[in-house]
């Protein structure tokens, strides 16, 4: 996956309509409309993979956004990537199995390792894992819980248990449109052979740059694409000269 | 009902391996009147057939069982056969994928002769992602496509024995045909997947319908 560095668009959902959290809290953030509308228009503008998020599975543990998931599903043909709220091997399996491409685990991933391997035995290379980064430490539950683990040591971890790739997030800097880290992305691609997704804090097109730069395969936008900083088109470009 | 009347009757070759709504959906989109049936009755009677597929070719062989003699009379009498992913690779005649999964060989539908390879030792397998397509000549599946990124899943690549069957190939360790069709075109495949190549797989499953009323 990734074969080039790519600029994904996020379609983060939270009662069935697109919204873009500060910070990661809860009750934070802009709301920004209809996910199929807005799935239709990246894809327009030529997002090759969508990254989903159902915030109210990340924060409750439940589904609340399957309707507005596979509405999207129906809407686009591209390559869709989807995370909040995955606990369990039969909730991964059956979004794969609605046509998801792969699932983005992470607090199931840090407190079950093991449902990584069981994941992609069957379903090899769908498994990315997400490793939300506060103070230098791996976080879960909606970032609400810190967990001691090294965000480098963790990728390389999961690695050898079998994901596809690490989806790597700057708690830090998400959703503040004040630029991103490179050092924290740097030790995480030094960690391992798979492909490191950036996301979190890009404010800029020279953002997207410096990720690109730091070894990321592909990087999440939100908030800059949504107020129209730049857009998909600006940015894919800008890193592919 | 005017618009139905026109629409391409399309049957998604269900035989129990891998997901389908994928497809599905890409064909609606498309334009086309989708059915999904495990019926080899219902592929008779299609404008068009999609023989769909994941996972490993003999199992896929296997399963299709039921169907073999449907589909290559079908596919005789000129009716469009769009094959995606492995279902284009059970198009040709046999696979590698047989002896390395030690399952024994498996007959493909033998419509465009030739096997299938495991990529060389070198590069990842499965190769899983966007790459690029070079068209090398006219097939009305790929009227418009050129240079264009497609979103591929596998292991396995179509060594066709006539170098002609390719109609577009595709560069991953070595040059692959990524489209390919019979010498009669109306028996063609895709080893990417449409379904989730963007405006260019929309594209080809547009052209698909096309020829499916055509």
């Amino acid at each position: 996956m990734f074969p080039e560095f790519e600029v994904v668009p996020a379609v983060d959902m939270q009662d069935g309509q697109v919204v873009q959290l500060v910070g990661g809290e809860r009750g934070t953030g802009t709301t920004y409309g209809d996910p199929v509308a807005a799935a239709r228009r990246w894809v327009e503008d030529g997002a090759r993979t969508l990254h989903l998020v159902d915030l109210d599975g990340a924060f409750e543990g439940d589904r609340a956004n399957a309707d507005a998931i596979d509405a999207v599903l129906e809407a686009v043909g591209v390559e869709v990537q989807i995370g909040g709220g995955i606990r369990t091997a039969a909730d991964a399996v059956a979004l794969l199995d609605r046509g998801v491409d792969r699932v983005i685990l992470g607090t199931a991933a840090v407190e079950n390792p093991d449902i990584v391997a069981a994941i992609g035995d069957e379903h090899p290379g769908r498994v990315m894992v997400s490793l939300d980064a506060k103070d230098g430490e791996v976080v879960v539950s909606g970032w609400t819980e810190s967990t001691g683990l090294d965000p480098a040591a963790a990728a390389s971890r999961y690695e050898d248990l079998g994901a596809g790739a690490i989806l790597f997030t700057d708690v830090d800097v998400e959703g503040q449109l004040e630029g991103v880290r490179t050092d924290p992305v740097e030790r995480v691609v030094g960690a391992v052979d798979i492909p490191v997704v950036a996301s979190g804090g890009v404010a800029t097109i020279d953002d997207v740059r410096a990720l690109k730069d730091a070894g990321a395969a592909a990087v999440v936008v939100g908030s800059a694409l949504y107020e129209g900083t730049f857009t998909l088109a600006e940015a894919q470009r800008a890193v592919s000269e | 009902m005017s618009a139905r009347q026109t629409a391409a009757e399309v049957v998604v070759v269900d035989y129990g391996l891998g997901n389908l709504r994928s497809v599905t959906r890409g064909l609606e989109r498309a334009g086309a009147d989708v059915d999904v049936s495990s019926d080899p009755a219902a592929v008779s009677e299609a404008d068009g057939i999609v023989l769909p597929g994941v996972g490993a070719f003999s199992e896929g062989m296997e399963n299709a069982g039921p169907f073999r003699k449907t589909l290559v009379e079908q596919a005789e009498a000129g009716t469009p056969l769009f094959g995606i992913c492995l279902g284009m690779q059970m198009l040709l005649t046999t696979s590698e994928e047989a002896d390395h999964e030690g399952e024994g060989d498996a007959e493909g539908l033998d419509l465009i002769p030739g096997t299938n390879l495991r990529f060389p030792g070198d590069v990842k397998v499965p190769q899983m992602g966007w790459n690029d397509l070079s068209v090398e000549r006219d097939h009305p599946l790929v009227d418009g496509v050129d240079g264009e990124y497609a979103y591929f899943v596998h292991s396995y690549y179509a060594d066709p024995e006539d170098a002609g069957a390719a109609v577009a190939t595709t560069d991953y360790g070595v040059t692959f045909p990524s489209v390919v069709a019979n010498e009669a075109g109306n028996v063609f495949g895709t080893q990417f997947h449409p379904e989730k190549s963007g405006e260019t797989g929309l594209q080809i499953l547009r052209n698909f319908v096309d020829i499916c009323i055509a």
